[in-house]
């Protein structure tokens, strides 16, 4: 299951992560870094509604996954959910992990850490599944808070970004 | 936790305060947090080598790009 999720995720953001370094955009990238990861971290942190995490609706359609077997089930989620592109993310810091991507500057290394974001997104989504379904939560209010626990939690390491960030920034224009 | 029967928009407005108060010295606290770890990266540690340097660190950056990551796939499973 790990794997099924891990994989598309690594290749998805290798193929991604090659694209944006080839592009001459570094530094820029880290000063978007910057402005982003204060904007949203603030609003996130401190619970604001708006402006809202950047994104995507789509969700999976049922038929995709109904009647199918446990390997298909398992490659159309790893495929969809594990890259994280194509579906719903309430959290800011997706958004985020494309200009760090962009930032790191060079080939080798683009893909490189662009490789290991794919694979800690993928198992971190899989590792999740695997908790729900081994305690399912039932609690629409505790599931409410968690989800606002863990917005704040993305708000304020988005803003330690934002401050790692400026300071690279500024070493690079200085 | 649950919410107590009858009054779950004030329980929740409840718990965004709280939230809110902590946060005022936590954002700020992060933001400093961030800065300092890179301008400490790029210098190589300088409690230890005493080498000041302009500039932070990409690998710093890096790193917590892999760990935001990991982060945001665990907990997007809470997303309502």
């Amino acid at each position: 299951m790990l794997a099924a999720y891990a994989l598309p995720a690594a290749a998805v953001w290798a193929v991604l992560g090659l694209a944006l370094t080839s592009l001459p955009i570094g530094t820029a990238a880290l000063l978007a870094t910057v402005l982003y990861g204060a904007l949203y971290g603030t609003a996130e942190s401190f619970g604001l509604s708006r402006p809202r995490a950047p994104g995507r609706s789509w969700q999976v359609p049922q038929d995709s996954v109904i009647g199918a077997g446990s390997r298909r089930r398992a490659l159309v989620w790893g495929s969809i959910l594990g890259p994280g592109f194509l579906t719903r993310n309430p959290y800011a810091g997706f958004g985020a992990l494309l200009l760090l991507v962009a930032g790191v500057g060079g080939l080798a290394s683009g893909l490189t850490v662009a490789a290991l974001v794919g694979v800690a997104h993928g198992t971190g989504r899989a590792l999740a599944l695997l908790r729900d379904a081994s305690s399912p939560q039932d609690d629409p209010f505790a599931l409410l808070l968690r989800s606002l626990r863990w917005r704040a939690l993305d708000g304020l390491a988005l803003l330690a970004i934002a401050g790692a960030a400026a300071v690279t920034v500024a070493g690079r224009l200085g | 936790m649950t919410a107590p029967a009858g009054r779950p928009a004030a329980w929740l407005a409840g718990a965004g305060t709280a939230a809110r108060s902590w946060t005022v010295i936590a954002a700020p606290a992060a933001l400093g947090a961030g800065a300092g770890a890179a301008w400490l990266a790029a210098r190589g540690w300088p409690a230890v080598r005493g080498l000041p340097e302009a500039g932070g660190d990409v690998r710093l950056l890096a790193a917590m790009a892999i760990v935001l990551a990991a982060g945001n796939g665990y907990a997007k499973a809470y997303s309502p």
